[in-house]
């Protein structure tokens, strides 16, 4: 166990991925706030920089003078501010995540921000729980909106939400092999197509690769969604348009993402770890994980490779199994 | 994102907003499609859209009980629809009701249009003849056989609703009336269509046959110089030996009929061998295949062209008639005349459905895996047109991946020139020869991999005719 006290040689030290739980409802950039006053709260606790030394020289010139060497007051704390400030930091992240998405969020701090942009430029695919209400349609697709429009949703049960479920998914398909960028009629379309997963030459193009339904009690149900180029309103309207494909209506309540590339909540942070000293083992645990998986070798494969798909089986769970992070 | 924006003025403000000159701006906003991802000033767009709601007052909770309850239409009983697709010039699609002066007829769809009439009679089996379409509906009326399409023959009955001027070809479903027995109990179970002929199964009553007879294909005495156009003759089979028949298949100038022992019986043209009854010549009665099928329980039997596969109770495949492109045996003998066991298909695990196009084969096994063999576009890619010997088409085509590792094609069914495969979850693909659409992909591009036809129901069973093809499915809710 090493324990540094100086914070000059912790600053040295943060740089590299980070993985946090994002909570619901507030911006990436106010989490990316947060998580940098913190930082900055927990470096100016530890041992900072003394301030500078000063020669002063007081007294009388005509009778005595008097020098001492003393901590300089243009350099203490109280005065210049505190020794780290959020604006020392370079923060980003690669994947965008909306404001009610909660879960795994990768943000990189100072050198790994290149790292993380690089990762998200491979575009590695999302996991997401989406949770639904049937019975009511609001304006925003979401619960926070106005309720617009209610439905029965008695007739609707399980088999015929997974039969839909899963010709949503053949639909996908279908599209994949269509946005695989070369002419459906070649023979490269057609061994693109035999490898099973692509991924889309246009990266704003999203693609569901799995959709299952995991958990289903009227009116509330859950679904899981193994996804590409996704983006919040996307996964809003997927569960609003699941509703209208069961002759009734649902509004999202909930989206959850519980995997990115091969970061899983068990990697991510909880709010009130977001402290030094958590942040600096996730930093070594991300590095260790991208390392792990080769993450830098991945770049010029246009299918899906394993470490997307290792670890979907993991997040299927029954409905006994699921806990409600409320 | 971009559907939100329904109201042009609301586009315009949006528009705006980006400070483009006058002409991208116009031209912007003559672009109506919202779909168009690629392009990067609808990019913009959607950025500079707020990505909120914006209101005036704060959302009144009370104001959601107030709303009224919706109840959606539903199908309250399971609701057999049928799907068209394809060539619709002949009348096989029946959709083309009226041939209005002023309108064009519908020449060809290239997706797959629902048809109102499987909406007015609950339809039971469908079968696509060359051109024309039949489809079986489950009445006590005295119609129970509906069909559409070319009927210079009279494969689809006599029609004249002007006297002596029978119809030749019908681009509304019309009704066949069978000289049965006892109308109201008995029950059409299956239709399968040829030609030029057409075999109607009822329950009770046996095999009712119309059409051509130039082969003896409707299992009666050849007449030299019949006419058939016009031809009121329905010609009824009752039983074969005393046996009941319990599944018939139409070849394109043959007949085979399966009894309930499992004994397969054929009748037809023989030219190249499709009877299986050992000689070359039409025979019109029919006659038990001989072969090594003679003590199989034969389950299905298919056969669209002059080819013709058989399946027994335990997966075995059997096969004779035309052989041209080594769709049968190992040697190249081009025309068997007795059914003989395929060493081919010996590796492919239990096999459970089987169809003989034009020129080649498909087989399911119990897997879900698909084999094909045979000439054509065989759906291995551009590259592949032959292949003497079953292989498999990869089963990640079909969907079977990480996420879905349980999918299984359950059925298969083939046309001259194109391949239909039913999987588990309802969905179902197509590929092979596009003749206008018959794939049903929306265009007319052959398709050299299978690919899902967007249906918008669970496919039950699927039947390929020449160039165009019909589907029965359920509905999702």
């Amino acid at each position: 166990m090493v324990y540094v006290s100086k914070a000059p040689t912790v600053w040295n030290l943060l740089k590299g991925v980070v993985c946090i739980y994002k909570p619901a409802g507030i911006t990436a950039a106010y989490v990316r706030k947060i998580l940098l006053g913190n930082i900055c709260r927990d470096l100016c606790e530890l041992e900072t920089r003394p301030p500078a030394s000063h020669v002063f020289i007081e007294g009388n010139p005509s009778t005595s003078l008097n020098v001492h060497v003393s901590p300089s007051f243009a350099d203490h704390p109280l005065v210049v501010g505190p020794r780290y400030q959020p604006d020392d930091f370079r923060c980003t992240w690669g994947a965008p995540i909306g404001k009610n998405i909660s879960g795994v969020f990768v943000l990189g701090l100072n050198e790994g921000n290149k790292i993380v942009k690089n990762l998200h430029m491979q575009r590695p695919t999302r996991v997401f729980r989406l949770k639904g209400l049937l019975g009511q349609a609001t304006d925003t697709y979401f619960s926070d909106g106005k309720v617009v429009e209610k439905a029965t949703f008695r007739h609707v049960n399980r088999s015929k939400l997974d039969t839909l479920v899963a010709s949503i998914q053949a639909a996908h398909q279908k599209q994949m092999f269509h946005q695989s960028g070369v002419d459906i009629q070649s023979q490269t379309a057609y061994e693109l197509a035999v490898q099973g997963l692509i991924k889309p030459a246009n990266s704003k193009i999203p693609i569901l690769y799995g959709i299952k339904c995991i958990h289903f009690e009227p009116p509330n149900f859950t679904i899981e969604v193994q996804c590409i180029n996704e983006h919040e309103v996307y996964l809003k309207t997927l569960v609003h348009d699941i509703g209208m494909k069961l002759h009734s209506v649902a509004t999202c309540t909930s989206i959850q993402c519980i995997r990115y590339d091969s970061f899983t909540l068990e990697h991510a942070l909880l709010r009130k770890h977001w402290t030094l000293q958590h942040l600096m083992d996730s930093m070594s645990e991300s590095s260790r994980l991208l390392k792990e998986t080769e993450a830098d070798k991945r770049q010029k494969s246009a299918f899906l490779v394993k470490s997307d798909m290792s670890r979907l089986k993991a997040p299927v769970v029954n409905n006994d199994e699921i806990e409600t992070l409320y | 994102m971009l559907h939100t924006i329904h109201h042009w003025r609301a586009l315009m403000n949006a528009i705006k907003k980006l400070n483009l000159s006058w002409c991208e701006s116009k031209w912007l906003f003559r672009k109506h499609s919202f779909n168009k991802a690629t392009n990067k000033q609808w990019a913009c767009l959607q950025n500079s859209v707020r990505l909120y709601v914006r209101r005036k007052y704060p959302i009144n909770p009370e104001e959601a009980e107030k709303l009224p309850v919706f109840q959606y239409a539903s199908s309250t009983q399971p609701k057999w629809r049928v799907y068209v697709w394809g060539v619709a010039e002949h009348g096989a699609l029946g959709v083309n009701l009226q041939l209005k002066k002023s309108r064009e007829p519908i020449s060809y769809l290239q997706k797959p249009v629902r048809t109102h009439f499987a909406e007015q009679h609950k339809i039971v089996d469908i079968a696509c003849g060359y051109g024309f379409t039949a489809l079986a509906a489950d009445t006590r009326e005295n119609a129970k056989v509906f069909g559409f399409g070319i009927n210079t023959d009279s494969q689809i009955g006599y029609h004249a609703p002007r006297k002596n001027h029978p119809l030749q070809l019908i681009l509304t479903p019309a009704p066949i009336e069978l000289p049965l027995a006892d109308i109201p109990n008995t029950r059409v179970i299956n239709v399968a269509a040829g030609r030029a002929h057409l075999l109607v199964l009822t329950d009770k009553e046996g095999v009712f046959t119309l059409g051509n007879n130039a082969y003896g294909q409707c299992g009666r005495q050849i007449v030299e110089e019949e006419k058939y156009s016009g031809s009121p003759i329905i010609y009824n089979i009752p039983h074969l030996n005393g046996t009941k028949i319990k599944s018939i298949e139409c070849g394109q100038d043959h007949s085979l009929f399966v009894n309930e022992n499992g004994e397969v019986y054929a009748c037809g043209c023989g030219a190249d061998g499709q009877t299986g009854l050992g000689h070359f010549i039409s025979e019109w009665q029919p006659c038990r295949v001989l072969g090594d099928i003679e003590g199989e329980n034969i389950v299905k039997v298919s056969s669209t062209a002059d080819c013709v596969l058989a399946i027994n109770d335990k997966g075995e495949v059997f096969g004779w008639g035309n052989s041209e492109y080594s769709q049968l045996l190992h040697e190249e003998i081009q025309q068997i005349n007795t059914a003989r066991y395929l060493k081919k298909c010996q590796g492919l695990g239990k096999i459970i459905d089987v169809a003989a196009g034009g020129s080649f084969c498909i087989a399911v096994n119990d897997n879900g895996d698909v084999f094909v063999w045979g000439y054509g576009i065989l759906g291995k890619g551009p590259i592949v047109n032959h292949a003497k010997e079953p292989t498999q088409i990869p089963t990640t085509l079909f969907g079977r991946n990480e996420f879905q590792p349980d999918l299984q094609i359950i059925a298969v069914s083939a046309g001259i020139g194109h391949f239909a495969a039913v999987s588990n979850n309802g969905d179902l693909y197509m590929w092979g020869h596009n003749r206008r659409g018959c794939l049903g992909l929306g265009n007319v591009k052959d398709q050299f991999f299978p690919l899902k036809v967007a249906v918008g129901a669970m496919v039950k069973k699927v039947s390929c005719g020449v160039d165009h093809s019909v589907a029965l499915c359920l509905p999702f809710i």
